[in-house]
Parts: C-alpha cells; structure tokens; sequence
C-alpha cells in the first residue's frame, strides 16, 4: 500500500510528522502526494517532534479552564525564564483525570518556538494542504494508542538505535505521561551491552512504576514496542532476561510493525518506523468529529 | 475541529496574531486610520 492514513471521502487527513532537518524527506515528498493522491485543500494535522518542543507539568491554577490557555505565559513565567525560547507559543492540556498523589491537578504545557511553528505550518500549507491543528507527538500516538489501553496502563516504547527512545504511558485513551531515553548502542561489546541494557531498563520500569502509583486504583500493564530495532531486541535472549527482570508484572507484551500498516514513497523506512504512529495518532484525532 | 479526547493541543490557535504577516490587514488599518 503506498500511501497514507487519508480517506478519500473525507475532507480531514493528516500527513506529517517531523518537520526537522533530519526528515526534509517528508517536506521534499509532501507536494507530490498531494498531487498524487488530489489532496489539495484538505485539512490535516501538524504533528511536531519531540526535539523541537519543551514539555513540563505545573499544578493546575484554580481558574476556569477557557482561561488556562490564556493566562499560560504568566502561569508557566518561572519555567519559561529558564528557557531559551525568543518567542514561545504556549499551549497546555490537562494532566490525566486517573492520576493521583504528587501527580494529581496538573496540567501538561507545551512550549515551542513561534516562529518554527509558523514555518512549518507554512511548508504544510505550501503543499496544497491546509493545517487546522498543530499537535505534539505524545498526544498524536495517544490517539493511536488509546485502543489498546482500556482498564491497562499502556506502555508505549519506540526505540531506534539512533535517535532516543519515547516512552508514552496511555490509559483509557488518556495520555499519562512521556518520557525520553537514550539510544540503545547495539553496536557495543556484550558486557557494555548489558550494563547499558540494566540501565535503560531500569530507567524506564521505575518511571513505568512510579506513574503505575499514582493510579486512582491497580491497573495492569501492558507493554509494547515499535521502531527499527524492536524485531531485533525481541530475539534477544540478553533482552528476554534483563526485560524479566525489570518487568515482572506485564499482562501483555507485543511488538507493532508499523511499516505494515503505512508507507509513504520516498521517505526513508527507518525514519518512518518511528513516526508512523504519529501519522497514524494524528490521522485518528479526526476520528472523533 | 480535531479531538484528541479531551486532551487536545493546538499551537495554531494560540498563535498571536502579526499584523507583519497580514499585509492586507496591515492596508485596512492604515486606510481606517486615516478615515477614523
């Protein structure tokens, strides 16, 4: 199947996903499926990458919530002043309703740069599409995740061997939380390996079981995994051991191959292994008009 | 209007707007300040 998530008897779609130097393939590919698959003038979703936004949760100000998003650059001053933004556009959301102890009344804040939002609003738009919503990565993939999470706590990994792992905790459809991991170095000597993999494992279970924590009630865990390595990690037996160790308690463990499901022509396989579930996520925000 | 359930972000509806980037407006503004 050589293209999208877009169905043609709808106005909606989305295309996109990073919009970084690294992945100009999509910006480059973006005007021909357009044409190809008449597309011009059809709404769609923005999804930015993790890398070119902050991300922090602040305790909810006691205020109506029509006015959070206003009031945002005064609520959110003291996290911003530490910030390098020239000129931020906020937006925030609000935290999980499961969620409880040190987590419970946040809100989510996301921050960007305005003008690297308006450019890439303009390069979308440039292609015929038209951009009615600019999302950020773990919301798009918990829109693709949600179906999964009913009761559970949905752990979400996507690992690349070169770019850092995402961590997206979703349940019953509502995002929990995000975390960033390094790569995994497949590359290095066997005990380096396991060391690292000690490290990275562990890294992500105490976060996995913190948030596990701070449910309204015990939930189980159910853990899956895409990208380009996961088929490689899953044969593993160095990974079956140290996953054991740090997981004992997953109700269900599968990898997703994503490349089944989507591919767009001429964008490069493995830069699309990890946004898939970002074209996908955002393809799916549409599901619910 | 997308629906991500009830978390939802979207930077374009927060972004301010520049008058800069709207020439047309900006020669509306001028025209009404010289008739106001």
């Amino acid at each position: 199947m050589p293209v999208t998530s877009c169905d043609s008897d709808s106005d909606k779609l989305i295309i996109e996903g990073f919009w970084s130097d690294a992945a100009s393939g999509v910006a480059e590919a973006l005007p021909d499926l357009v044409g190809q698959y008449d597309l011009k003038r059809h709404n769609c979703a923005l999804v930015l990458p993790h890398n070119s936004y902050s991300h922090f949760t602040l305790n909810k100000p006691s205020i109506p919530h029509a006015e959070i998003r206003q009031s945002l650059p005064w609520v959110a001053q003291e996290r911003l002043e530490l910030m390098s933004y020239h000129t931020p556009v906020l937006d925030a959301c609000l935290a999980s309703d499961l969620l409880e102890g040190k987590e419970h009344n946040k809100i989510h804040v996301f921050v960007s740069e305005e003008s690297h939002v308006r450019s890439c609003v303009a390069g979308v738009n440039a292609s015929g599409l038209k951009v009615d919503t600019v999302t950020v990565h773990e919301l798009a993939a918990t829109s693709f995740i949600g179906g999964w999470s009913q009761d559970s706590l949905v752990s979400y990994v996507v690992i690349s061997a070169s770019e850092a792992t995402s961590l997206i905790l979703v349940l019953n459809g509502q995002f929990v939380a995000y975390k960033k991991l390094p790569a995994i170095n497949l590359a290095a000597t066997a005990d380096l390996q396991r060391d690292q993999f000690n490290l990275f494992w562990a890294e992500m279970a105490r976060h996995i079981n913190y948030y596990l924590d701070c449910l309204d009630k015990k939930y189980s865990l159910k853990f899956f995994m895409s990208g380009e390595v996961w088929q490689n990690l899953e044969k593993s037996s160095l990974f079956k051991n140290v996953f054991k160790e740090h997981f004992l308690n997953v109700s269900s463990f599968g990898g997703v191959d994503l490349s089944s499901i989507l591919e767009v022509e001429g964008v490069k396989s493995d830069m699309l292994n990890v946004l898939q579930h970002d074209l996908l996520g955002g393809a799916m925000m549409y599901g619910s008009d | 209007m997308a629906v991500i359930n009830k978390q939802r972000v979207n930077f374009l509806e927060v972004l301010p707007v520049r008058y800069d980037l709207l020439p047309g407006l900006n020669h509306m503004l001028m025209i009404w300040g010289r008739y106001a």
